[in-house]
């Protein structure tokens, strides 16, 4: 989101992929509201680009996490680490099959 | 800055009682030719004419008009998603927000989630003012007045009920807070569809055709000339005019173009800042200091000038030269001497209102790394309360012009073409209430390399 040409293009697939996976596995009903946001990360330490992937359901407050990394490299791990932090009980290998779709 | 594919988005806002739905309703009625979806919020009074809905499925309305409504109840990103397995069917989306609104978060949402800003572009955001209420509605609660603040066009509608001075009172006040701001008059919300659609609000190019000074910074003075001299004495003479006295500052070694004006305005700034030297009528004024000349006195009076060197001399005047018919002769031979070049600014007003534009306009490059830690830290403490903010910027090491726009802490930029021949210049406008115009000029100034 800021200034300068650094930023690479968002892999919007994988986008699509990351809600799906999440919306599918988590069971979340049509109501709720899966997003997902790049922004640019100017803190010292931080990768350039992190992804913000946020849970909308109407009559409560947004749910979010942020994975330092675009949505491109996200893995079935990452997918784990966002259901946990929204409050979802979930096994280890929940998401598994998300790692093994092209 | 919309790729061809995305579809234009505008935003609808405005107190309650401005005529939104008397608006909507004459766009999704009336057979004006354009493909629209509606997307109205969810206490919206918009009453569909069951006689014009052709078909409906999951609350998408599809009307004889051609156009789309559909009511907002939870999100509105999940509104947007619905809507983009009908993308076939529209051309433009209208999104109306609650009269108690701020449309920031709405116009945020068009920023936010990846699959939204890739098929949607915001292009601007439509307030509609009561014209007979607004006085009111301003002093009473913050939203109307950040819904004028986040306008790209003012629609001042009811204009029947108020008095053509009582108009341009409010446009006046209105652009005090917006100096961004189309504003078009209406009565029953009576405006070209068109008004709405298409307003290239984020193309700022456009919006410089419509008021070039409107991202100029604001002056205490109002005119400058420029002048020609050579060593000797002359006179500068008034007529009566509007005014018992007024300041000016003559510069010395003055060049003629622009960026020689805009550079030396920069300094008359500091010198109107002291106190001005009080000079009467057959007096000399000193250089390069900024003085008050009494001109109490009937018919016309003139000042003296000493010139010591062949230069150009620029006199930056509290008014403009018309206004007294400022006229520069040559002491002896009473010859006027014309101007070289003349030049008016933006004049500084009283702000009543908090709300207000900041405007800065520097030539020369900005460092990318210093300018985006600069962006961080002013968004990341004042962003709630700097509603807009749009520019172009010269980006150090790059050759093309970069167009920004935000609203709060949420902005986009992108390059829009080459600069080629033209100046790089650095032109950014903030819009919000309590921002210390001072604090935003240095900081951005310490970016440039």
């Amino acid at each position: 989101m800021f200034i300068g040409s650094s930023k690479p293009k968002t892999d919007l697939n994988k986008v699509r992929k990351i809600k799906e996976a999440l919306g599918e596995t988590l069971s979340i009903q049509n109501n709720a509201t899966i997003t997902v946001t790049e922004l640019t990360c100017l803190e010292e330490g931080c990768p350039p680009v992190e992804t913000v992937v946020a849970l909308l359901k109407v009559g409560s407050d947004p749910l979010q996490h942020k994975i330092h990394k675009p949505a491109a490299e996200f893995k079935a791990a990452d997918l784990t680490e966002i259901a946990i932090r929204w409050g979802y009980p979930v096994k280890p290998d929940l998401f598994e099959q998300f790692d093994k779709e092209k | 800055m919309n790729t061809p594919q995305k579809v234009p988005v505008t935003i609808l806002t405005g107190f309650l009682g401005s005529g939104k739905t008397t608006l909507l309703n004459r766009i999704l009625s009336e057979e004006h030719g354009k493909r629209i979806a509606v997307i109205e919020n969810e206490y919206g009074e918009v009453g569909i004419d069951q006689a014009l809905v052709i078909d409906a499925e999951e609350e998408i309305f599809e009307m004889s008009n051609g156009c789309i409504c559909c009511t907002v109840r939870g999100d509105l990103i999940r509104v947007l998603s619905n809507l983009m397995k009908r993308r076939d069917k529209f051309d433009y989306v209208l999104v109306e927000t609650t009269g108690l609104a701020d449309p920031g978060p709405v116009a945020q949402t068009f920023f936010m989630d990846e699959d939204i800003s890739s098929e949607y572009a915001l292009d601007g955001i439509v307030t509609l003012v009561d014209a007979f209420h607004i006085d009111q509605q301003l002093g009473r609660s913050d939203e109307s007045t950040e819904q004028i603040a986040f306008a790209d066009v003012v629609v001042l509608n009811k204009t029947d009920l108020a008095s053509g001075e009582g108009l341009d009172e409010i446009e006046t006040r209105i652009r005090e807070m917006n100096r961004m701001t189309k504003i078009v008059r209406a009565e029953n919300a009576d405006v070209p569809v068109d008004t709405v659609l298409n307003l290239s609000a984020f193309n700022l190019d456009q919006a410089l055709e419509r008021r070039p000074t409107f991202l100029e910074p604001e002056y205490p003075f109002e005119w400058t000339g420029v002048y020609l001299v050579e060593p000797g004495n002359y006179k500068i003479q008034f007529d009566e005019g509007p005014d018992p006295s007024m300041s000016l500052v003559i510069t010395t070694d003055q060049g003629s173009d622009d960026s020689d004006l805009r550079d030396n305005a920069e300094k008359c700034v500091r010198y109107y800042a002291e106190d001005g030297k009080s000079i009467l009528p057959d007096e000399t004024i000193p250089m390069n200091t900024h003085v008050e000349l009494n001109l109490a006195s009937g018919g016309s009076k003139s000042f003296d000038i000493i010139i010591d060197k062949p230069m150009q001399i620029g006199l930056y005047a509290q008014h403009t030269a018309e206004e007294f018919n400022i006229q520069l002769i040559k002491s002896g031979k009473d010859a006027v001497v014309s101007a070289v070049v003349e030049r008016t600014w933006v004049a500084q007003h009283e702000h009543d209102d908090e709300v207000g534009s900041i405007a800065i306009e520097k030539d020369g490059d900005v460092d990318q790394e210093k300018l985006n830690k600069w962006l961080s830290k002013v968004l990341g403490e004042k962003g709630i309360d700097i509603f807009r903010m749009k520019g172009f910027l010269s980006i150090s090491g790059d050759s093309r012009r970069f167009v920004f726009q935000g609203v709060h802490m949420l902005f986009d930029a992108k390059p829009d073409r080459s600069w080629d021949d033209m100046p790089r210049r650095n032109q950014l406008v903030f819009i919000g209430r309590n921002l210390d115009e001072d604090e935003m000029r240095k900081g951005f100034e310490e970016c440039l390399v």
